[in-house]
């Protein structure tokens, strides 16, 4: 019999959550999924310059730039497939009933779940890097050293989309509702403001979106700058470069400010 | 504190509608205690505030003296619970769900395997242990359920509705596994709208409507308490109108209904003695083939009170 002095801390809690939850999203048709895009993108990138007589960049960081382009919607696929219905599902399909009576308090199994959605975003994006990397060997006889830099530039957008994925999760009732919002705010919105804040000549700083594309920009070198190019007579657009604290700590404030009211809303929510 | 389970005037408001209404029951160690009452009567949202789903308004709930609504990790701990139906993560085993809950619960990593095909066994599910649960029934799902309730050995356990959605066998092995439980030193509260469940397994009940409590006692109170059992009677010779008359003169008879020609329920009031009184009585002028106590008697007072508290 277990007592009540056996019950584990709340973070030895957050590992086993953790454990488990990575053994049940590696087992899903949602990971098998994800490593199917990340391949299928591999290989057309790959495949289809060839086939259209274009040639690859002998330089090795915009070689890889052109893989890296992707990985911001690789990371919010990611983010849709393994963070959207985590909170909602446990109510739409029932599995709280088992999970909420157990000795574990929610923000525990909460944050437990948000660390399996990242380990496993990290998983799929680290055999993409991987096999970029191997590539960029293989055909420019290099690899640019930022790659790595790039790799956790794109692993702190993941921890901001799970968190906005998590926080949608937590207050809306259905999976799907879940997926439509992260969807629609990410895609549509964000880049519609985005846009229009660039065309304003206003520096969207704050904007996820706009901080992503740090994990392009990291490759280069020397790290880009904003830059303003005239449309017609009166009118300019400016195109924002964040530096990369700047998206960093945006990047974080959006997971930590999403997180924090993921919980709130998650304790709070009944069966 | 005595009590396994004690709540103190637990209340649960949505909007103006109260679903429960300052609520206050105490549930003694190692008993088992049904617990009754209609659609809405707000047995299953005090179910849900006793295992952490849904928050109470106000007032408090202790489980082994620790109040659930204020430490519900603590409080839960020695807890094992099936409410509804629960759903299982489809890509997990049996044995992958009950180790995952079993190592919430601190069990040691050596004792996890033998327990689990000990509790599988239990809930006859042990042929399907490597199998992934989302290709299970619901009955399969339910008595996974029940076994990952009992995985940990708690000292209480909080059921609702657990045969809801079992076919009949599926119900009869439910049962039979709570019986067995029965006889260990656990103490259970379980919800049902099965009335005869309820008065096989259950030491006593406490019945609820409105989000009130209307009553708590032991079976063998409520038994006593009734004023009339229902005995049926069948008989070889033919039963007539005339016989009927005499039947309801009896000491004791409170009415008589033909049901045929040979069979007449008789509602009455007395002890064996009498009973056996009434028997011979009967049996020498119709010859008796049986003669049983018919229907629930809890059923009779459930009704009352139901009525009652319309």
């Amino acid at each position: 019999m277990t007592t009540r002095e056996d019950t584990p801390s709340d973070i030895q809690q957050v590992c086993i959550v953790t454990r488990y939850e990575i053994e049940k999203h590696m087992q899903s048709r949602a990971f098998i999924g994800i490593m199917a895009l990340v391949s299928l993108v591999l290989v057309l990138l790959t495949v289809i310059r060839p086939i259209l007589g274009l040639d690859f960049s002998s330089d090795p960081a915009s070689f890889v730039g052109d893989y890296v382009s992707w990985v911001e919607i690789l990371v919010l696929i990611g983010a849709v497939a393994f963070a959207s219905g985590a909170l909602s599902s446990e109510f739409e399909k029932r599995t709280g009933l088992l999970m909420f009576p157990q000795p574990i308090k929610r923000e525990t199994y909460l944050i437990g779940k948000y660390l399996s959605a990242l380990v496993v975003i990290a998983a799929a994006l680290g055999v993409y890097y991987i096999a970029v990397s191997v590539l960029s060997l293989a055909i420019t006889g290099g690899v640019p050293a930022t790659i790595m830099l790039s790799f956790g530039f794109a692993m702190i957008y993941a921890m901001a989309a799970c968190a906005v994925a998590f926080l949608f999760s937590s207050i809306l009732k259905t999976n799907t509702a879940s997926i439509v919002a992260m969807v629609l705010v990410f895609m549509m919105v964000f880049s519609i403001v985005g846009g229009l804040l660039s065309m304003s000549n206003i520096d969207p700083f704050f904007m996820p979106s706009n901080a992503a594309g740090v994990i392009s920009y990291s490759l280069e070198d020397p790290y880009p700058v904003s830059s303003t190019t005239q449309m017609g007579q009166n009118m300019s657009m400016t195109t924002y470069v964040p530096s990369e604290l700047n998206a960093t700590l945006m990047l974080l404030g959006w997971a930590i400010g999403s997180l924090v009211v993921a919980v709130v809303a998650f304790k709070r929510r009944q069966f | 504190m005595t009590h396994a389970i004690q709540i103190e005037g637990l209340t649960k408001t949505y909007g103006d509608f109260i679903a429960v209404d300052s609520l206050s029951l105490n549930i003694s160690r190692n008993s088992f205690v049904g617990f009754l009452g209609p659609n809405g009567a707000g047995k299953s949202t005090t179910i849900k505030m006793l295992t952490n789903l849904t928050a109470a308004t106000s007032g408090k709930a202790f489980l082994n003296g620790i109040d659930v609504v204020k430490d519900p990790k603590t409080a839960l701990s020695e807890v094992g619970t099936v409410v509804e139906t629960p759903e299982f993560y489809p890509y997990l085993t049996p044995d992958k769900s009950l180790e995952y809950i079993a190592k919430l619960r601190g069990m040691k990593q050596a004792d996890i395997p033998s327990r689990t095909k000990e509790v599988l066994d239990l809930v006859k599910m042990s042929h399907e242990h490597d199998m992934k649960i989302g290709k299970f029934s619901k009955g399969m799902k339910q008595r996974v359920a029940l076994a990952q309730a009992l995985m940990f050995e708690p000292s209480i356990i909080i059921l609702d509705e657990p045969t809801s959605g079992l076919d009949p066998r599926g119900m009869v092995e439910v049962r039979e596994v709570l019986l067995d439980l029965k006889k260990q030193d656990l103490t259970i509260f379980m919800s049902s709208h099965l009335l005869n469940e309820v008065q096989g397994l259950c030491d006593s009940v406490s019945m609820m409507n409105h989000g009130k409590l209307l009553l708590n006692k032991s079976i063998d109170e409520l038994k006593k308490g009734l004023e009339f059992t229902r005995i049926q009677v069948d008989t070889i010779k033919h039963i007539d109108e005339a016989t009927k008359i005499r039947l309801s003169e009896i000491p004791g008879v409170g009415g008589v209904e033909m049901s045929n020609a040979n069979q007449i329920i008789i509602e009455f009031k007395g002890g064996p003695e009498d009973r056996n009184g009434l028997l011979k009585t009967i049996d020498s002028e119709l010859k008796v083939t049986s003669f049983f106590e018919h229907g629930n008697p809890l059923e009779s007072m459930y009704m009352g009170l139901i009525k009652e508290s319309r």
